[in-house]
């Protein structure tokens, strides 16, 4: 059920669900997204996506990286309603729920490379689901353009998006699909294309994902403490695979220490 | 504890503070523990293997909570520092002490059950050092239970800095959240003295925030409401312990921190 006031929001966040994590320092090039899913820390790092090369997986809360969700009662649902964290330099982190992901495409092939991305299990429309390139093992020395194919919010299937691959990009850097005009969401991934090879194959997939919320450290090191209100209390999905992506100010990010609330009402 | 927005604008708080005080020299990239002092009296080492329960906070230097029986609300809490570093505020749970730098040896740690948060679901593994170890040594892993409590799982520790005060982190093995105990801690590199160290387990509570007024000279200042804080319930006994994640340069913090509780 919704929650409809203050005092139910308080009675929510007594009642929720508490929880800590901590990810390690990396290195980075500075003004690029990471995602801290293979990041070390609590919780533990998050696997590559298996198969390699095939369709990928859907992740859940029980998926090994992200944090286990205690379910609702019967007529309750979740809501994220508290999140402070703090970290070693001004940025933006932002919480997602991991809808979707593979991996096994190749940074040098120059032909069509299949995705056919599994279906989405939550937030199955597409509509607010963005489409991000996920690195896994480094790319090579050049910066590239892939071209995507995939399914739009409206199930219109053969639409193409397109995104930057930036030059040696690095383990857990994830770069943003722009979608075609008039496109709002991306229900599935078919095909990937680069306009030439980066230099080596490495390792990349697509991630397929669901926004949650957004927070801004604006000073190094002064923290963030986010209210329901600051946060929109969205709601989250019991079976969500929790994950943050992170926009680097530099190339030595974190380590990052937070804490959020996901209450029950 | 039921509180409504009502009972959070009305109802009696109490106020527990640490006065303002002359803190360690920073160090650079360090998490720095408050558990010998610094932000407060100096409090004993703990003694050996095996693990040793910290006492409540009530007996124990450190930010007092209010004493009680039953989970305390935090319902608001201030913040002043003249120095730009970030507190992170846990509850420590276990501790224990005598672990040596100079051997290769592994060190069988063997911590007592936890008397809270007792599943070990967001409770984190840090190595302490209370005398430093010389010659360079390096930590290596830890074996521990997860918080579903599986034995044999292994932690990396995170080498910052392994001298007296400082903490150094632990990553848990992929699919862990937490810890119930820690049996071993071995070092991949021995030092030249024994030195002494121990694990920690704790869980976060919350980091400590500030805004920057003024120029580099002045003192930052925060403060955070209830529901920023996500009104937090702190069970009896709870310790609150603090540790620094330093940003370089030099000179000594002075602060000041008021922590506002609602007690039933």
């Amino acid at each position: 059920m919704a929650i409809t006031s203050v005092d139910e929001l308080i009675t929510g966040l007594i009642a929720g669900q508490r929880h800590p994590w901590w990810k390690n320092q990396q290195t980075v090039t500075a003004l690029r997204w990471v995602s801290l899913w293979k990041y070390a820390g609590v919780p533990g790092a998050g696997a590559n996506p298996l198969p390699s090369g095939a369709s990928g997986a859907a992740p859940s809360g029980t998926t090994a990286g992200a944090f286990p969700l205690a379910s609702a009662a019967v007529g309750q649902d979740l809501y994220l309603a508290q999140h402070a964290w703090s970290c070693d330099e001004a940025g933006m982190l932002t919480m997602c729920d991991r809808l979707v992901h593979t991996s096994g495409l190749s940074g040098t092939s120059i032909v069509t490379q299949q995705v056919q991305t599994v279906p989405l299990t939550r937030s199955t429309d597409g509509k607010g689901v963005e489409c991000w390139l996920e690195c896994y093992t480094q790319l090579g020395a050049t910066s590239r353009t892939a071209t995507i194919s995939y399914t739009n919010q409206d199930g219109t299937q053969g639409r193409t998006g397109t995104a930057t691959i930036p030059a040696t990009m690095r383990v857990g850097e994830v770069v943003p699909v722009q979608l075609q005009s008039g496109d709002s969401g991306v229900r599935s991934v078919q095909t990937l294309i680069l306009n030439a090879s980066t230099g080596t194959a490495g390792d990349f997939g697509v991630t397929l994902l669901k926004r949650i919320a957004d927070m801004t450290e604006p000073v190094s090191v002064n923290g963030v403490e986010a209210n329901a209100f600051d946060l929109g209390l969205p709601e989250v999905s019991e079976q969500a695979c929790l994950s943050f992506l992170y926009l680097a100010n530099s190339t030595t990010p974190g380590p990052w220490y937070g804490s959020f609330c996901i209450a029950k009402a | 504890m039921t509180l409504t927005a009502r009972d959070i604008r009305i109802k009696p708080r109490m106020v527990t503070t640490l006065a303002v005080a002359t803190d360690r020299t920073q160090t650079a990239a360090a998490l720095q523990s408050d558990w010998l002092g610094g932000y407060h009296g100096t409090n004993s080492i703990p003694v050996g293997s095996g693990g040793s329960v910290v006492v409540e906070s009530a007996t124990t230097s450190t930010l007092h909570m209010p004493e009680s029986p039953n989970p305390v609300a935090l319902v608001g809490r201030g913040f002043t520092e003249n120095l730009n570093s970030m507190i992170l505020m846990y509850d420590r749970i276990v501790h224990t002490g005598g672990g040596s730098h100079s051997t290769l040896a592994v060190q069988q740690v063997n911590t007592v059950a936890l008397p809270r948060y007792t599943d070990g679901k967001g409770v984190f593994p840090f190595i302490e050092v209370y005398a430093t170890g010389a010659g360079s040594p390096v930590y290596g892993t830890i074996s521990y239970t997860n918080q579903d409590g599986v034995p044999g799982r292994t932690g990396t520790i995170v080498n910052l800095v392994a001298a007296a005060t400082f903490c150094n982190p632990v990553t848990l093995q992929s699919g862990d959240t937490g810890v119930r105990s820690v049996e071993t801690v071995t070092m991949s590199s021995a030092g030249s003295t024994a030195g002494n160290f121990g694990i920690t387990l704790a869980r976060f509570i919350c980091p400590i925030s500030r805004w920057q007024v003024g120029g580099a000279i002045s003192c930052f200042r925060s403060d955070a409401t209830a529901l920023e804080l996500g009104v937090v319930m702190m069970p009896p006994g709870a310790f609150l312990w603090f540790l620094t994640y330093d940003q370089g340069g030099s000179g000594t913090r002075e602060h000041f921190f008021r922590a506002d509780w609602i007690v039933e």
